[in-house]
């Protein structure tokens, strides 16, 4: 018993330890991932790592907030709830995107390949972000 | 539809600063100044170098409400004037959460700091960061120091959700959590009911 | 005399330069609460503080406008100064003087027109940022190390004359 508690303790303090950048780092880490965003939804940047070749993460963040605004605009038209995830994909990029509270993560890779591997790893990290924010 | 800073900001960054006859910039219902950001940094600097220790919070306290005041009045000026009205209002769709997102890009557009909100409750609390901001230049030492974002962040959520202007002052509080001027990636500010 | 400006907004940062100098906008609020700081902490040099900052950092604007346009020493680079002060939009200024001495007057100033319209009028002169400005002006106009001018504010705006006047000596 008393070691279960030591664990639960254990875990906890280490989460407290935790920051949404060492998140923001670990989705980073994920084989196909070039950059992680965390913008609110006006476009502002909280929160960025990674780079991308093209662009620069400032303008990654406004065209995010942009779509992800006229999706929900688009949601509430259909009366379909609010929007959970967006996947888009380029002929150089792929770009996911899932609400984190009232802002936006947006994960940017250069292709699809890795995609299964990014949502499973993300399933978990997502809603831990939004605890840091 | 929401405020998109990054318009707000090129549109804001357009428009030219130029004095009149008279020497003056009498823009927002104030009269602006451009100052070299080191002459406001090494006053704040200098001044509490020289402040004995048990008069630094009274000095740090007027440091921020230097800005407190400018912000509640100036920032009324902003989100009234016809700049506002032209560039911010049509993008706002969520009241007081928009005017607040058109204040902190017309924050960033000034060149106070790279800034913007990362949470509101509303009426209750808000959570800023400003990943530049000119306050934190030249920093040396483990001091938290960015008085003019503290008292303009508490200035700013008070116009949005404090009695109207000019009676809504006093109601509100900010900390400040991080700072890159003590080696954080960001500052972060949290403005509280106090 | 027009000076060359060059405005530049750097979109990474957001910052805002003037001549390559960084920049900031802000109101008649925050300056003359500043000013009011300055002089609640007057017994430990709250104004002198605020004068000396002023001459310190302003003086570089001054000093690498003059370099780059080869403006030369004397009238010409009070007459520059003048018009930065116009630029920063502090107020509008007139100015005379050799290395020994000089007089400048503000028709329209900034610091005693906010504080008026802030506070009324005042009983004695506030305007301890434009004696640092004027400070570091004529240093720069006869090429001066810092604190080589006593600058004395002898009339203001802010205690109801129609203009302020400052009286500038070499130490």
């Amino acid at each position: 018993m008393s070691e279960v508690v030591t664990q639960v303790q254990s875990k906890t303090q280490v989460n407290q330890a935790r920051t949404s950048t060492d998140i923001l780092h670990e989705i980073n880490e994920i084989k196909g991932v070039n950059a992680v965003v965390v913008v609110g939804r006006d476009g502002f940047v909280i929160e960025s790592i990674g780079h991308m070749p093209n662009s620069n993460l400032d303008v990654l963040g406004a065209a995010i907030a942009s779509a992800i605004n006229g999706i929900s605009e688009m949601g509430a038209e259909l009366t379909v709830g609010d929007f959970t995830d967006l996947f888009v994909t380029y002929k150089e990029a792929m770009i996911m995107c899932f609400p984190v509270g009232d802002a936006i993560c947006g994960i940017a890779g250069e292709d699809a390949s890795a995609l299964g591997m990014i949502r499973h790893k993300t399933h978990k990290l997502i809603p831990e972000l939004e605890l840091y924010l | 539809m929401t405020v998109m800073r990054d318009k707000v900001v090129k549109d804001l960054v357009n428009i030219t600063v130029t004095h009149d006859q008279d020497g003056l910039i009498p823009n927002f219902n104030v009269l602006v100044n451009q100052l070299p950001t080191s002459f406001w940094n090494t006053f704040a600097e200098r001044i509490i170098a020289t402040c004995p220790a048990d008069r630094k919070p009274a000095l740090e306290a007027a440091l921020i409400q230097c800005a407190y005041e400018c912000g509640y009045h100036t920032g009324y000026g902003i989100i009234t004037s016809q700049e506002f009205k032209s560039v911010v209002m049509p993008m706002v769709t969520e009241g007081p959460k928009d005017v607040l997102r058109g204040a902190f890009a017309v924050f960033t557009a000034w060149g106070w700091a790279k800034s913007g909100i990362v949470q509101i409750v509303e009426g209750e609390k808000m959570t800023i960061r400003a990943t530049d901001y000119y306050e934190a230049d030249d920093a040396k030492g483990s001091d938290k120091h960015a008085y003019m974002i503290r008292g303009i962040s508490t200035a700013f959520f008070e116009l949005a959700y404090s009695d109207p202007y000019p009676n809504g002052m006093g109601k509100f509080q900010c900390e400040q959590v991080k700072g890159i001027e003590c080696g954080d990636p960001f500052g972060e500010f949290i403005v509280t009911k106090k | 005399m027009t000076l060359e400006l060059k405005h530049s907004f750097d979109d990474k940062t957001y910052r805002h330069f003037l001549n390559g100098f960084n920049i900031v906008l802000h109101c008649h609020h925050y300056m003359c609460l500043t000013t009011k700081l300055a002089e609640d902490f007057n017994d430990i040099g709250g104004t002198r503080i605020l004068t000396e900052t002023a001459e310190d950092t302003i003086r570089p604007i001054f000093d690498e406008y003059a370099k780059t346009h080869a403006i030369a020493p004397g009238d010409a680079r009070l007459k520059m100064a003048a018009e930065f002060y116009s630029a920063m939009g502090l107020g509008r200024m007139d100015t005379s003087g050799t290395a020994n001495a000089g007089n400048v007057t503000l028709q329209k100033s900034h610091i005693d027109q906010g504080w008026v319209k802030k506070w009324g009028n005042n009983t004695k002169p506030i305007n301890h940022f434009t004696r640092g400005y004027i400070a570091a002006m004529f240093a720069a106009a006869f090429d001066k190390p810092a604190r080589s001018y006593m600058v004395t504010e002898t009339e203001a705006i802010v205690t109801g004359k129609p203009a302020s006047a400052f009286a500038i000596v070499k130490q």
